[in-house]
């Protein structure tokens, strides 16, 4: 679905469920983000993140690689470039939707 | 996107979100207080050599430290923070344009003061030595403030 004003963004409705949007772009600018800073980051409890970084998994938005640092295990999440290009054409959907809105109260 | 973000709920958590990480790309006062301090040493080897008639015997070894310690840091800095940013200046737009300018800035100021010793000039070089490294410092903090702002933008393409 297309944003109503003619932009370019396209709805992603797998974005408008819970901190996905926020997950999402706080990994937008990261290369890797650990599990428990994106947590903190966003705001929200470890099982929404675990929640919803795997359904963004599955989805194949998002990368997610277990490690270490010491002998603690830490997990890393990665947005993947389909979940890239999925985020940046949402947002631009959801500024069309913003403007679209906004429009008429300006004239 | 702009100021605007904030009117709808979503956009205000999408920029909320990027404003949290883009904290990360940010270094603290220490650490410019640290590398200002470096750069007086690094910046001012001709000068500490003029003064030695055998020089600086082993300063390549020196250097070499410096930059695995630095380097060490920046990987620790990197594990411990639970945020990998992208390396590359290129990936930041903002700090892409500005930072040939910091690197020209430094290369001039290293370079006076490298002539200045070596047309004998050495109290002007050590006058000269620290607004160099202060000018280069607040070229860097400036590259990260770039940098900053880019991810808060969300114009970041790592």
């Amino acid at each position: 679905m297309t944003a109503p004003g003619g932009s370019a963004g396209v709805r992603h409705p797998i974005f408008e469920t819970g901190p996905r949007l926020a997950l999402c772009a706080l990994l937008q600018g990261a290369d890797w983000v650990e599990f428990g800073t994106a947590r903190d980051l966003v705001g929200v409890s470890d099982s929404a993140v675990s929640k919803h970084s795997r359904t963004l998994e599955d989805a194949g938005y998002l990368e997610i690689r277990k490690g270490s640092v010491g002998r603690r295990p830490r997990t890393w999440l990665r947005l993947s470039g389909t979940g890239r290009a999925a985020l940046v054409s949402h947002l631009a959907w959801l500024a069309g939707l913003r403007d679209a809105v906004d429009a008429p109260r300006q004239t | 996107m702009g100021d605007a973000v904030s009117d709808t709920p979503e956009l205000a958590r999408v920029a909320a979100a990027r404003r949290a990480l883009s904290e990360h790309a940010g270094f603290p006062t220490s650490y410019w207080v640290v590398t200002g301090a470096a750069l007086v040493l690094m910046a001012g080897i001709p000068i500490w050599a003029s003064f030695l008639p055998g020089g600086l015997p082993g300063v390549q070894w020196a250097l070499l430290g410096v930059a695995a310690a630095a380097a060490a840091w920046a990987v620790l800095r990197r594990r411990r923070s639970g945020v990998a940013l992208p390396r590359s200046v290129r990936a930041y737009p903002g700090a892409r344009r500005v930072r040939p300018l910091v690197f020209l800035v430094t290369l001039a100021g290293l370079a006076s003061i490298h002539l200045l010793v070596g047309n004998g000039q050495r109290v002007v070089a050590l006058v000269v030595l620290v607004p160099v490294a202060v000018l280069i410092v607040l070229g860097n903090m400036w590259v990260r403030a770039r940098m900053r702002d880019d991810i808060a933008a969300g114009r970041v393409t790592p």
